[in-house]
């Protein structure tokens, strides 16, 4: 039988509800899988042992004397160090923030809790989820990055510290990391999960991501936090289907829509062997495999995000960067100087260009049940010094569809590679679905030497 | 205003940036943050170059 820190969230919450283990089991498990790696990956910011256990012995009473709350009771989860949780530290990884203890949940981490789950504990972010590294390493090669800005999230579902976790993309920081550690990234929809009380970097684009191993592990956490909340103004009323249930509905092999312009011009020559073979083992399969081009607002849109971004950014920022300048890392010190500096007509002009490049792709995405490209241009770079190149995630954050990243296999140096899977806005459950369909033909489990 | 002449060049427009960070962060952060000056030039000229049809209305919340 696996080891209890083996199994994935929806396993666990089953096997929960049946009465087989219970949240302290798990809990204890998940420690003592932590405790001895932790010196070397730095996945954690903090972790209330007391508060975790307390929290685990309520699920198991509540369970016996009122059954489950929801598919993830009793289940751990853990948190990127920047979604607001009451009474527990929420720092960002920052030293503007090193002191901060919230009154409230982040909504989504609210949600969490409705559907069951408990807090395992805060995972390190590169600061403020921006481009300065952080101080934790990829599982798969010390010496290369984890990637970010969700590192920490992303190497401990990587490693089996904890099943799901939660991070942010405003640039690649879901689908990067977890290409580069071997997980399942889903960045849904701008819009589909609640933002507030999650510290941001820029609000026009900044999306919850999922990092977890499995495609129905995705779809549990999708489906326990998604909904409108009308504390974030960018929240969507969309209704939210089943997504579990959706993952085997499928009527038949997918139409797929293989990016080559541009992404496998761009990556190295593994990754496009990798996604190539991809793309072949799908065909195989049965899926119908068609090559689709960008349409022309695609270039500038890479321009406009990077306005949008440092504005937002900078507007944020302002009021403790007049105090605490000097408490800046330099790349995100310098993107708020910058950002400072930019005109508000090539801000609007941007925010206009994303908005047509948004309407050309998503015509595109809808003429498929999901498009595939490459997650990541190469393997994690061999750099402590760069959280890796976002450039495949940017057009899909900016644009707001949603992307799940799946592994696809290891390079030559035994680093993980991974493809992506884009899909129309708000059609999550047909993406989670075909998602499913091509983990099922890759069947590419990866995990990360046990040696830390 | 940085950008806002047509003709502008890249290189203008990354000049224009620098001259206003000195202006506001002084030589030594102009200096060190001359690489994304550089490249906020690049985006604010792409952005000149390519202006959405005049009926595009811009996007905050998709």
């Amino acid at each position: 039988m696996a080891e209890l820190y083996d199994l994935t969230a929806a396993q666990a919450g089953d096997r929960i509800r049946r009465g087989e283990v219970s949240s302290v089991e798990l809990c204890q498990a998940l420690l003592g899988r932590i405790d001895p790696m932790e010196s070397t990956l730095k996945a954690w910011v903090t972790i209330d042992r007391e508060e975790l256990f307390s929290e685990a012995k309520q699920r198991d009473q509540e369970l016996k004397e009122k059954g489950p709350r929801g598919p993830l009771h009793g289940v751990p989860v853990g948190l990127k160090d920047i979604f607001y949780t009451a009474g527990m530290k929420t720092t960002a990884s920052s030293k503007v923030y090193a002191d901060f203890v919230p009154d409230y949940d982040a909504t989504c981490v609210a949600r969490l809790k409705n559907a069951g789950a408990i807090v395992l504990g805060k995972a390190v972010t590169t600061e403020f989820a921006t481009g300065d590294p952080s101080p934790t390493r990829n599982a798969w090669n010390l010496a290369h990055t984890p990637g970010g800005s969700s590192s920490g999230s992303s190497v401990a579902v990587s490693t089996r510290m904890v099943a799901a976790a939660l991070g942010s993309q405003t640039g690649g920081s879901t689908c990067r990391p977890a290409s580069y550690n071997g997980i399942v990234g889903l960045k849904p929809s701008y819009g589909r999960i609640s933002r507030y009380g999650v510290i941001p970097v820029s609000w026009s684009v900044d999306t919850v991501g999922i990092l977890v191993r499995t495609v129905e592990d995705a779809a549990v956490m999708l489906g326990a936090m998604a909904g409108h909340d009308p504390n974030d103004p960018g929240s969507s009323a969309e209704p939210v289907p089943d997504y579990r249930a959706a993952l085997g509905s499928l009527n038949g092999p997918p139409r797929i829509g293989l990016i080559r312009g541009f992404f496998l011009d761009y990556c190295d020559d593994e990754v496009r062997r990798n996604t190539e073979a991809a793309a072949e083992k799908l065909a195989n399969a049965g899926a119908t495999v068609t090559e689709v081009g960008l349409p022309g607002s695609f270039a500038a849109n890479y321009a406009a995000h990077g306005i949008i971004q440092a504005v937002d950014c900078a507007t944020f920022h302002e009021e403790f960067f007049r105090r605490q300048a000097d408490d800046y890392s330099p790349k995100l010190r310098a993107t708020i100087e910058t950002g400072m500096l930019i005109p508000a007509v090539r801000y609007m002009q941007a925010q206009r260009m994303r908005r047509h490049f948004a309407v050309e792709i998503a015509e595109v995405a809808r003429g498929f049940d999901a498009l595939l490209t490459p997650s990541t241009p190469a393997e994690a770079p061999r750099d402590l010094n760069t959280t890796g190149d976002p450039v495949f995630q940017r057009p899909w954050t900016s644009s707001g569809l949603p992307t799940i990243s799946l592994p696809s296999g290891l390079s030559a140096n035994g680093l993980p590679l991974g493809i992506q899977l884009e899909g129309a806005p708000f059609d999550e459950a047909h993406l989670l679905a075909v998602a499913a369909w091509c983990e099922k033909v890759l069947d590419v489990e990866l995990v990360p030497p046990d040696s830390w | 205003m940085v950008g806002m002449n047509p003709s502008q060049s890249q290189q203008d427009i990354a000049r224009e940036l620098f001259t206003k960070a000195t202006e506001l962060y002084g030589t030594q952060r102009a200096e060190a943050i001359r690489a994304t000056l550089d490249e906020a030039a690049e985006h604010i000229w792409v952005i000149s170059q390519n202006l959405p049809d005049k009926e595009q209305e811009p996007a905050f919340f998709l």
